[in-house]
């Protein structure tokens, strides 16, 4: 275990330095790390070698230096190395790090393509790029992806792996996060070295080249996938068939917009509902799975271990290449591999071998890519590898020693109340004091039935005698819910799959006889004339299990809710595997500590009054962390604060306010398209996971400004899946949710609605009136209509001399007396006043129009008194040329104009909004942001008002951003 | 290999045989062309260079 334990270490300490380069860098040169790592190398050898020769040992200096020291240093070295990119040959250096630039590349296919309808992903290693057509430059760091769109059936050939190509284009810096807390898709692709994107319509702009440079066994091995691909197509039904494909051949994208009849969820996300879509990110389960396949066939057939282990891992270098080389998958070759090895080689126990594996597997990894330690492929795949190492031994101990006899029936009672009680009251879920309640509840409840088994001794039925695979089957679950699903899935996904406890104990077992059924099919196929008959037999049966899976994720997905949970922050993550690990190593620690006071009881004999410091130096130590870590988990809360976030989604205008009372108010839930049910849920998406971010977990006033489709056709996941105080409206609804279309449209007596009556965007606000009408009537959610003056929500708070004063309240529509659904559309004003022996000396206001129809500006032009002097404007998703809107402008003359800039329209779009509005700028200085582009958040303190936009990604600043120059 | 495990492994293979038998009797489209036909839409273009 010796060298195993040091081989743990030297990662360990290369993790941390890497993690501390994502902190700091740039610290120093990269170069400067290098030579200090050679140096402290170089004296670990020196003092070793000394020591050795001196007394006959290696003394623990030298052992710190390679095993801490060495690590560590080498950790910012290759850090620093990946994150530098001001160098002579990288990809922005060569482009001048633009955002947007014109390029002519030259380069190759350096990796298979990823595969989607209609559309491919190329992934480029540039070679030379000339930029605005001055001289080429070499490159030798950085890689471009394309995106290319094609007709179906018109496959480019000459966008395959390892072909050469030029190419003219307009290369763009990947997005960074649109929204606070989102996705960086600019961080994600630079892990993977990926510094540009582009994007082709057309292939004729792509010139290809005869030449190609392909890596033969990569070739070989692509060719195999091609074959297998084949086979799957012709041996198994569609949509099974994509499932297959997604699991044996890394496929997943094959997945995409496929639902089972009558679903409300495409079968991907069902599978995340019943927490089973692992199976889909091939990775260890898969690896595993087929190395078992391989070792059991060969050991049937009397193969000996050392010829089949070097076939079994030749084998699976080809599947982690089939399926894309992503680093779970690497991570779990390289660990089979090392497993395999140390077990047919060295006649080591499993156990240590999988421990030798997951340290060599790391280091191989980071050592070639450290940038990929900030990755969810990378820490879901070690996070799941080393619960099971880690965890499930403890887990093991803990439920043999416990659960006997009164116990072991009190924990099946507790299990079974759980699962009765999430699928039948999903709601009280949302409370986390009836959760933690519960939990209280039954911890006391299991350690009366443990004292109570003490004395009675009933000591059957009892875990350690149940079947040792179903032992550590559950345990193995247990552990990894613990050390996996529930920090990670928290911290990057916002919710918790609960139905994942359940349905794995079918899934995992299932996936095992589903890969390896097809791969044999595969492989068979390969026979000449035969062989396709083989694979297709043995693909029929498979057909079953493949449908059972997927039916059984349905079952899951559809009896166990997926809550909304708050995102874990980065600081709560390290405490909660603190705290685990502590746990965990209890006894060790125990036995340190007592060891620990033996050496204490030791020194102090020689050295009383120093002894005295180190008698309390735990004390300190773990007062520090402990303070530190309620430091990090409590949210710092600024009182009389409003926080108003306005979202980046594709057209739709969303706002999520925190008002100074802590009142969390929703305008608008976004869009869910009701034609294409591909497209993304925004609110599942987007709106919710960034409320997860912000630690939200009820929504006390949701604001329903209009019914069009960009702003409310997911209002539904928020009513169904969210706890909701009120909902407010600009019309009644239970008039609507009664009427027909031919009713809805007799409400308007706009003539250009009227003669479109039958356009699909007409109809769509029915469609969308119809979903918030019945949602909401069945959900017995309060309600009110709001219209011109009515306050929906007035907060006054005084601090000495000081008042603070908050008001949300419309300004339209009107209270006529007939209901326009079409044009009724709320347009809303939020104030913030703040007062000081009662004058007022400051005042901020928001107009926030989210959807206005043709006519609707000129009446709203007869509440002037409402513009006037306007921080922040709000524009309408549509209509945004409307000249008349400009009156209203004039009046408020705002500092910061908000706006959606169509995407696809963008060129016309913003030449046309340039034209209309940028006088407004040398008027009154106004800044633009367009909301397409990224989100804008506001802070108002004592007065202040600041302003945080998506440019920037370190925190809070106070600047004004101006993303379109006019 | 124990006797028990031998066993295992056999009833499984003539369970997954009478699965593929029940399947290739019943679904007459179970065929490579009718699967072929079922997954036009699935990566087709790859095949159609």
């Amino acid at each position: 275990m010796y060298w195993e334990n040091k081989l743990y270490l030297f990662t360990l300490f290369f993790v941390l330095g890497i993690l501390i380069s994502f902190g700091v860098f740039p610290l120093a040169s990269p170069l400067i790390f290098f030579a200090l790592s050679a140096a402290i190398l170089l004296a670990a050898v020196a003092v070793g070698f000394y020591s050795y020769k001196r007394w006959g040992y290696i003394k623990k200096i030298p052992m710190l230096m390679a095993f801490y020291l060495l690590p560590f240093v080498l950790g910012l070295a290759f850090t620093h190395n990946a994150l530098n990119i001001d160098r002579k040959g990288h990809i922005l250096t060569v482009t001048g790090g633009e955002d947007l630039v014109s390029a002519t590349v030259e380069g190759y296919v350096y990796r298979e393509p990823e595969y989607f309808e209609n559309r491919m992903r190329v992934y480029i290693k540039p070679l030379k790029i000339s930029v605005n057509g001055a001289r080429s430059k070499e490159v030798k760091k950085g890689k471009i992806l394309l995106n290319y769109s094609f007709k179906k059936g018109k496959y480019p050939e000459f966008l395959s792996y390892g072909h050469y190509i030029t190419f003219e284009t307009d290369l763009k810096r990947p997005q960074k996060a649109t929204n606070p807390g989102g996705f960086d898709y600019r961080k994600f692709l630079e892990s993977t070295g990926v510094y540009y994107t582009a994007y082709f319509k057309d292939a004729s702009r792509i010139t290809p080249d005869e030449l190609t440079k392909k890596n033969p066994f990569v070739a070989f091995s692509l060719g195999i996938k091609q074959k297998f691909l084949k086979t799957i197509r012709r041996t198994v039904k569609y949509p099974e068939s994509a499932f297959l494909g997604g699991i044996t051949l890394g496929l997943r994208y094959g997945m995409d917009g496929i639902f089972l009849p009558d679903a409300r969820y495409q079968i991907k996300d069902e599978f995340k509902r019943a927490g089973v879509n692992h199976v889909l990110a091939v990775s260890g389960l898969h690896v595993t799975i087929l190395m078992i396949l391989f070792v059991g066939i060969f050991s049937l057939i009397g193969v000996p271990r050392r010829v089949y282990a070097v076939i079994t891992i030749l084998f699976l270098v080809i599947f982690a290449i089939i399926t894309g080389g992503r680093p779970s998958t690497l991570r779990a070759v390289i660990m089979n591999s090392a497993v395999l090895m140390a077990w047919v080689l060295s006649g080591k126990g499993l156990r240590t071998s999988i421990e030798v594996g997951i340290s060599v597997a790391a280091l191989m990894i980071l050592f070639v890519n450290p940038l990929l330690l900030r990755e969810a492929s990378f820490t879901l795949s070690f996070g799941a590898v080393l619960s099971l190492v880690l965890i499930t031994p403890f887990l093991d101990d803990i439920f043999k020693k416990y659960l006997i006899g009164y116990t072991f029936w009190a924990a099946c009672f507790v299990f079974a109340s759980f699962t009765a009680l999430i699928i039948i009251f999903k709601s009280y879920f949302f409370n986390s004091l009836f959760l933690w309640g519960f939990f209280a509840a039954s911890g006391v409840f299991l350690y009366l039935s443990n004292k109570f088994e003490e004395k009675k001794q009933l000591a059957a039925p009892s875990y350690r005698k149940m079947p040792p695979w179903l032992i550590s089957f559950i345990s193995a679950q247990f552990a990894i819910q613990l050390g996996m699903m529930i920090p990670l899935s928290a911290y990057y996904f916002g919710r918790y799959p609960i139905a994942g406890m359940y349905a794995n104990y079918i899934a995992i077992p299932l996936i095992g006889i589903n890969v390896q059924l097809g791969m044999i099919a595969a492989i068979l196929s390969l026979i000449p004339v035969v062989g396709i008959y083989m694979g297709l037999f043995i693909n029929a049966a498979n057909y079953l299990l493949l449908k059972l899976f997927i039916q059984s994720a349905h079952f899951f997905s559809t009896t166990f809710p997926y809550p909304y949970v708050k995102k874990f922050t980065f600081g709560g993550l390290i405490f909660y595997f603190i705290a685990l690990l502590i746990i965990i190593n209890l006894p060790y620690i125990k036995s340190k500590w007592l060891d620990y006071k033996y050496k204490l009881t030791v020194f102090k004999q020689k050295h009383d009054k120093r002894a005295r410091i180190f008698k309390f130096l735990p004390a300190i130590i773990i007062a520090i962390v402990l303070l530190g870590s309620i430091l990090l988990l409590i949210p710092t809360k600024r009182d009389n604060e409003v926080d108003i976030t306005f979202f980046s989604l594709s057209k739709g205008n969303v706002v999520f306010i925190k008002t100074p009372s802590g009142r969390n108010v929703l305008i608008n839930a976004g869009k869910h398209s009701l034609y294409n049910r591909r497209e993304w849920d925004e609110a599942d998406r987007v709106v919710m996971s960034i409320l997860m971010s912000y630690g939200i977990n009820r929504i006390d006033d949701l604001i329903l400004t209009d019914y069009s489709q960009d702003n409310n056709s997911a209002v539904t996941t928020i009513l169904r899946e969210y706890p909701v105080g009120k909902v407010y409206l600009p019309t009644n609804v239970q008039k609507a949710s009664a009427s027909t279309y031919e009713d809805f449209l007799k409400s308007t007596d706009n003539e250009y609605l009227l003669e479109r009556g039958q356009a699909y965007w007409v109809k769509s606000r029915y469609e969308t009136c119809q979903k918030v009408s019945n949602t909401l009537l069945s959900s017995k959610i309060p309600y009110e209509v709001v219209k011109a003056g009515d306050y929906i929500l007035k907060e006054s708070k005084k601090v000495g001399s000081s008042e603070y004063v908050f008001e949300i309240y419309a300004i339209y529509p009107e209270s006529s007396g007939k209901e326009d659904y079409f044009q009724d559309n709320m347009v809303l004003k939020a104030d913030y006043i703040l007062k000081k022996k009662g004058i007022e000396i400051s005042r901020k206001q928001f107009l926030l129009a989210a959807d206005l129809d043709r006519g609707e500006v000129d009446k709203l032009m007869s509440y002037k008194q409402y513009f006037d002097k306007v921080d922040v404007v709000l524009m309408p998703t549509r209509f945004l040329y409307n000249y008349k809107l400009k009156d209203m402008l004039n009046l408020a003359l705002p500092m910061d104009m908000l706006f959606h800039i169509d995407y696809f329209n963008k060129g016309k779009e913003l030449a046309q909004f340039q034209k209309d509005f940028s006088y407004l700028k040398d008027k009154a200085g106004t800044n633009f942001y367009d909301l397409s582009v990224g989100y804008v958040r506001y802070k108002i303190r004592d007065g202040k008002l600041l302003r945080f936009t998506s440019g920037n990604s370190s925190g809070d600043m106070e600047i004004a951003d101006l993303q379109h120059e006019f | 290999m124990k006797k028990g495990k031998k066993a295992f492994i056999l009833i499984g293979i003539i369970i997954i045989a009478i699965a593929a038998i029940l399947v290739l009797a019943f679904d007459k489209n179970y065929t490579i062309e009718g699967n072929l036909r079922s997954n036009e839409s699935y990566y087709g273009f790859l095949e159609e260079k």
